[in-house]
């Protein structure tokens, strides 16, 4: 069995004011493995930050406990705490060599002179910058200072190492070069990376769970494929991805099964966690790319019938956005193939169908 | 990140700048020449010219000055030549004091700016504008004050006698404290402002990276707040020993005759008709070269730390 690398346990921040105190998390509970590549994932002010603040030691808690392998370290200072952290702006030691830099913990944990000769080295090398050790972060590109930031944090070999938005600051291209090597980075170290985002596409690439959070709690703790597929709620499903959601009308059938039907359009039979008493309305949600159009004029069983309100032409895909009679729209997102199938216009009457397979159902 | 740019590319269009841009630097060269090069080569010249029994030069090349500043010939200028102290002496307590108030400075400044930089930033305009009242009333005025304040029978010597903590006054006034105390209020602001400039663009996120790397608050401060902030501090410490060193309403009004500094000396040399204006521009000229020796080796160690990894 995995061992728990961190326990959050019950945790609870409230910023004091005189007339409306904030309460940035309101008792938070979950646990992170080790060696795990784990995400917190949210909008701004969700709490993601502060969370990763209070692990960290530089946030008090206001309730609860953090608990690293076992050892609660909430009243710990933050240079007690055998936790790392690469900051969102590489907060680099303007006046240090990046060799000075990245020996800086080493030094103050008082590691003999070969070890932390020894050890920087092997962390320079380990982001590919070993001919870089005599610079000043000054003279380093954004890419470079992130990856002596990560290599400073990684020196001292934390128990579990904090990443707050680390690849924020840096252009699209680069963020994907190092959503690949912080991966392999991790994978090589075997460290434990709590990571902060609010890129869900960031999240989903990297991770081995993510906890997505809004508001101050958790909304749902997943790998990434059950989060993308099987979203907890509402908020989780417009987050991560695109989601439309049919407010659908299920009536009883076998067992715990229901037959749900969309503008009297028989969509499928679906497992309702408890038996179904008489009539109901229901929110599920069906993901773009799920969806298929068709002309009118083509013969399609149980479709719902649309008019195209717009399209956007993407490149791998296109986007369409369809009005339906009775209800607001839905969007759907159609790969492009070598033949060109999927050219409608504004305008177009179509038909809409998707398997039952692609409905969810979500929680209120 | 800005630290990288690049002066490639751009020559040619330097070049065509370069013209204009002399022609847009004229105003500052004309101000520096006529404010600071000037005098100085006024006072260079003069320290080599024969002193005028009534202030004033007169025109024949001598070096008089220096030898008087540095050769003891005794009372008649008779005796064998040998090492003048007196002027040395003067030196080098002006030295000790103004290194002593720059220290003091320091200690008093650096904590003060620290706090008005972390201070809410609606509350450090106020602040600021407080460390600038002393400046509206004249430094004169302010010197003599200090005088009142601190002689045997001013306020503070009475309010010790009156609640018994002393049964003598504490004798504060001409002596070396007092002149300390005169140069450390003149110019403790020029200690605050530089670093409180600093250290309000410092970015305290540096302190938590600190702390996150296993160092204490002590540790942090003096491995990362002060390399960090050191341009600020040095330039307080530069704005408050070289006004120190030349300081002479400090000395005269508060130090009295036995505590005599470099500003005095050279102050006398040029009052009233008793002057000896070549003297004075010598013993300018010396003090000057010492100052830019100095800043010299400042200069070049700055440099030197700079341009490493290059």
């Amino acid at each position: 069995m995995t061992k728990t690398a961190l326990f959050i346990d019950g945790v609870a921040k409230v910023y004091p004011h005189r007339t409306n105190p904030v309460r940035a998390l309101k008792g938070v509970s979950f646990d992170i493995l080790d060696n795990e590549f784990f995400t917190l994932l949210g909008p701004s002010g969700c709490g993601k930050t502060t969370l990763l603040r209070i692990i960290a030691g530089f946030e008090d808690i206001t309730e609860g406990h953090v608990l690293l392998y076992g050892d609660d370290i909430s009243s710990l200072a933050p240079n007690q705490r055998p936790v790392n952290t690469v900051f969102q702006q590489y907060a680099l030691f303007p006046h240090l060599t990046v060799f000075e830099n990245v020996a800086f913990g080493l030094r103050r944990l008082n590691r003999d002179a070969d070890d932390i000769k020894q050890r920087t080295t092997a962390m320079l090398e380990l982001i590919r910058m070993a001919e870089y050790g005599d610079r000043k972060p000054s003279e380093l590109s954004g890419g470079q200072q992130q990856r002596v930031a990560l290599a400073r944090a990684l020196a001292p070999s934390p128990k579990v190492l904090l990443l707050d938005e680390p690849l924020s600051a840096l252009d699209l291209k680069l963020r994907q070069a190092m959503r690949e090597e912080l991966k392999s980075i991790q994978k090589q170290t075997g460290i434990t990376f709590v990571f902060v985002t609010h890129d869900q596409e960031e999240a989903l690439a990297m991770s081995d769970r993510i906890a997505v959070m809004s508001n101050g709690e958790v909304q749902q703790i997943g790998s990434p494929r059950e989060i993308y597929n099987n979203p907890a709620n509402h908020f989780v499903a417009n987050f991560i991805g695109e989601a439309n959601i049919l407010e659908a009308t299920a009536t009883p059938a076998a067992g715990k099964k229901a037959k749900l039907t969309f503008n009297n359009i028989d969509i499928g039979t679906v497992e309702l966690p408890q038996k179904l008493d008489g009539e109901t309305n229901i929110s599920v949600m069906v993901r773009p790319e799920h969806i298929h159009l068709s002309p009118a004029s083509a013969k399609t069983k149980n479709a719902i019938k649309g008019r195209v309100k717009d399209v956007s032409y993407l490149g791998t895909d296109t986007q369409a956005h369809i009005d339906l009679p009775n209800q607001k729209e839905i969007l759907v997102r159609m790969q492009n193939n070598a033949l060109e199938t999927n050219s409608f216009d504004v305008g177009d009457d179509v038909h809409v169908t998707f398997s039952e397979n692609a409905i969810r159902l979500l929680e209120d | 990140m800005a630290g990288m740019a690049s002066p490639k590319g751009n020559k040619a269009e330097a070049s065509i700048v370069d013209g204009r841009l002399g022609i847009l630097l004229l105003p500052s060269w004309v101000v520096i020449g006529i404010l600071l090069v000037i005098p100085v080569l006024i006072m260079f010249v003069y320290s080599f010219l024969t002193q005028d029994f009534r202030g004033g030069v007169i025109w024949t090349f001598t070096l008089e000055a220096y030898d008087q500043f540095f050769i003891d010939r005794g009372l008649f200028g008779d005796e064998p030549a040998q090492l003048e102290w007196t002027y040395i002496l003067i030196f080098w307590r002006s030295f000790l004091q103004a290194f002593f108030a720059m220290i003091f400075c320091l200690l008093i400044g650096f904590p003060t700016a620290y706090f008005m930089a972390t201070s809410p930033p609606k509350s450090r305009s106020f602040l600021l504008f407080l460390v600038t009242i002393p400046y509206w009333v004249n430094l004169l005025i302010r010197t003599v004050s200090m005088k009142f304040l601190i002689r045997d029978t001013g306020p503070i010597n009475e309010w010790l006698m009156a609640f018994g903590m002393i049964d003598e006054p504490i004798r504060m006034i001409n002596t070396a404290f007092a002149v300390q105390l005169g140069l450390f209020y003149s110019y403790l602001p020029f200690m605050v402002l530089p670093i409180y400039a600093s250290i309000e663009r410092y970015n305290f996120v540096l302190s938590e990276a600190a702390a996150d790397l296993y160092t204490g608050r002590w540790t942090t401060l003096f491995k990362v707040l002060i390399p960090t902030v050191k341009p600020g501090i040095i330039a307080g410490c530069i704005l408050v020993f070289i006004p120190s060193l030349g300081a002479f309403l400090a000395p005269d009004l508060l130090g009295g005759a036995k505590n005599f500094m470099i500003g005095s000396l050279v102050e006398e040399q040029f009052k009233g008709q008793a002057g000896d204006w070549p003297f004075g521009a010598a013993v300018s000229m010396i003090l000057l070269t010492i100052i830019m020796i100095v800043l010299l080796f400042y200069a070049r160690s700055q440099t030197n730390s700079a341009g490493r990894g290059h």
